[in-house]
């Protein structure tokens, strides 16, 4: 059974003038496509030395460089260089806009676009919207960043805090320490001082509370089931004990209970 | 959801949550494991008019002799389902119970109160029960492993009375009132029986005497073993020291924190709904997480359209068949970035 992803015909691939070459893959083509396009006048030695900038593993050399150049008629003319007037226009259906070669995290990229779709965060931003306003007006003296922060901003925040355990980010910490995809996620990174400001922030409104009901099933199902979850706290403070139970131990930590319904 | 500090036993917050839950959600049914096992639970969900399904712990039963049992049904694989009440009248004790003895292995009994009763068919208590653990165990289990709810978020801590220290004090100053209570009874009895050795003295009797001076001798060995004991439980209190100070932990960051993990396992249920919709073949949240999230691979934006691409490098044949059809799903979903959709494709991106 032929398993290889099938290859795509220039019309399929929305007109782009690629090759199904052996030495350079779609993605790499496109990268070289669109710095070409960028600067038509780009010679090809400047360009190598671009892509090999890129970290782009499979280098070609000046003439096959020179052989796409022609192929996609962005080749610079012989002789002295002339005005941009002589190059022949790109086709405006096929212009690319932005390409990452290396991306990582695939799927909670799509993911990310399917829950924007659903509006799933909406909900969430709107309810801290309404606890901001709320603890403006119970401490009108209070003043921190929170406060002032538009839609956008506390959309991005949460969703950083939101999808980092999709990205093997378990601990705050972990934004400064692992590779993670929030750039190209979020269009923006984050360290974890941003982050940790930003939860002591949603603490100082009491956050909790206002997205409880962000939890709540659209329709409730006729049998809620109920039980706890102890985690485990090291402390050398004297703190409240119990069994922890997965550890079998006797020691400080927290009993969470949660309530489910019976879609889970 | 709600946090409780850990020396706080689930039974003393239940009542209180459910009655919460109850009040957001409309649902007044409960389902919880064999940890609030206990008949005042039982009746404290009765009398607040919520209905809870439970499992009796082993040791409250011997089989089907400690009920009342009337069979009401028989499954496919010879399991026999039997209702019915204690065999021995209880009446303080409203539960009802659903008893499951299959062709092999031990009998299983289930209990509920009226409130289930009266919506649920007794032959429908084993399924519902059971439902328990994919909904609760597992889901903790894949919450621990893709949501980070084992992770502990904020080290401010709350500083107040050590209840450990009060419940121990509350514990021996009862006892301790309570041997007070059995010396000054000793102490009575001892004197009461010095003065019948003193009649006995006086009137010259021989062998009640004696007996009166034996028990007067072992009433003194319990007045005196009393004492130890007052003695020794006075010392114990006196070792408790002042009141102490313990700290409990502050649980608003937790709690944002595991909103924000709850959150992630109900939007990704919702999108392995509506993904399994579209696949033929079954594939499960961990193999989604494996195959397609945890990938890496290249983006491509057009004016008209977003690519991406799934890298496929190292993939087995088989996985690379569910990651084919994975891939489709995600196409027929019509996805949008922008308003531009999103096209999902294959390739192998070895480095």
């Amino acid at each position: 059974m032929h398993l290889a992803p099938r290859k795509h015909t220039r019309a399929e691939d929305s007109g782009l003038p690629f090759y199904a070459g052996r030495k350079l893959g779609d993605v790499e083509q496109a990268l070289l496509w669109r710095w070409l396009h960028d600067d038509p006048e780009c010679p090809s030695r400047v360009l190598l030395d671009k892509v090999a900038e890129t970290r782009t593993p499979r280098l070609v050399s000046v003439r096959q460089l020179n052989r796409l150049r022609v192929l996609w008629q962005l080749n610079r003319p012989k002789g002295r260089p002339r005005q941009a007037e002589g190059r022949p226009p790109v086709v405006s259906g096929t212009a690319l806009v932005q390409v990452t070669p290396r991306l990582s995290c695939v799927g909670v990229h799509l993911f990310a676009h399917w829950l924007d779709q659903q509006e799933t965060l909406g909900p969430v931003v709107a309810r801290l919207k309404q606890a901001i306003e709320a603890h403006k007006r119970v401490s009108p003296d209070d003043d921190f960043a929170l406060l002032y922060h538009r839609e956008q901003t506390l959309l991005r925040r949460f969703q950083a805090l939101f999808f980092a355990p999709l990205m093997g980010l378990d601990r705050l910490t972990a934004f400064d320490t692992h590779e993670h995809p929030l750039q190209t996620l979020l269009s923006r990174g984050y360290h974890s001082s941003t982050l940790r400001q930003f939860l002591g922030q949603l603490e100082r409104i009491n956050a909790s509370e206002a997205l409880m009901p962000t939890l709540l099933p659209a329709k409730a199902g006729q049998m809620t089931y109920v039980d706890g979850h102890m985690i485990a706290y090291w402390s050398r403070v004297p703190m409240h004990k119990g069994k922890i139970t997965m550890l079998g131990r006797i020691m400080a930590g927290s009993q969470a209970v949660i309530a489910h319904d019976e879609t889970g | 959801m709600a946090y409780y500090p850990p020396d706080i036993h689930l039974s003393q917050v239940i009542v209180a949550y459910c009655q919460k839950v109850g009040a957001a959600t409309g649902s007044a049914l409960f389902v919880i494991d064999r940890a609030v096992n206990a008949v005042a639970m039982a009746r404290a969900f009765n009398d607040q008019g919520l209905g809870l399904l439970c499992m009796l712990d082993d040791n409250e039963y011997q089989g089907l002799d400690s009920f009342e049992a009337t069979q009401v049904d028989t499954l496919a694989d010879g399991t026999r389902v039997y209702s019915g009440p204690w065999k021995v009248s209880r009446p303080d004790d409203p539960r009802r119970f659903v008893m499951v003895e299959p062709p092999e292995g031990k009998t299983l009994v289930y209990w509920a109160t009226p409130k289930v009763e009266a919506v649920l068919e007794v032959t429908e208590w084993p399924r519902v029960y059971r439902a328990r653990n994919e909904m609760q165990e597992q889901s903790f289990k894949r919450m621990i492993d893709h949501g980070a709810l084992d992770i502990n978020y904020g080290r401010k801590r709350i500083v107040g009375p050590d209840r450990h220290q009060q419940r121990t004090r509350a514990k021996l100053e009862q006892a301790l009132e309570a041997s007070q209570k059995r010396v000054a009874k000793k102490t009575e009895a001892r004197k009461a029986k010095q003065d019948q050795v003193a009649e006995s003295e006086l009137k010259g009797h021989g062998t009640r005497l004696a007996q009166r001076q034996h028990a007067f001798a072992v009433l003194d060995k319990e007045l005196e073993d009393a004492h130890h004991t007052q003695d020794h439980l006075a010392e114990q209190v006196q070792a408790l020291g002042p009141t102490r100070e313990r700290a409990d932990r502050d649980f608003r960051k937790q709690t944002i924190m595991t909103v924000r993990t709850l959150l992630l396992e109900n939007a990704l249920r919702a999108f392995m709904i509506a993904l399994l919709g579209l696949l033929q073949t079954k594939v499960s949240l961990e193999m989604i997480l494996h195959l397609l999230f945890e990938r890496s691979g290249a983006r491509m934006e057009t004016n008209s359209q977003v690519v991406y691409w799934v890298n496929t490098a190292g993939l087995s044949v088989p996985y690379r068949r569910v990651l084919t059809e994975i891939v489709n799903g995600l196409c027929a979903l019509d996805v949008r970035d922008q308003g531009k959709p999103i096209c999902v494709r294959l390739k192998d991106m070895s480095p």
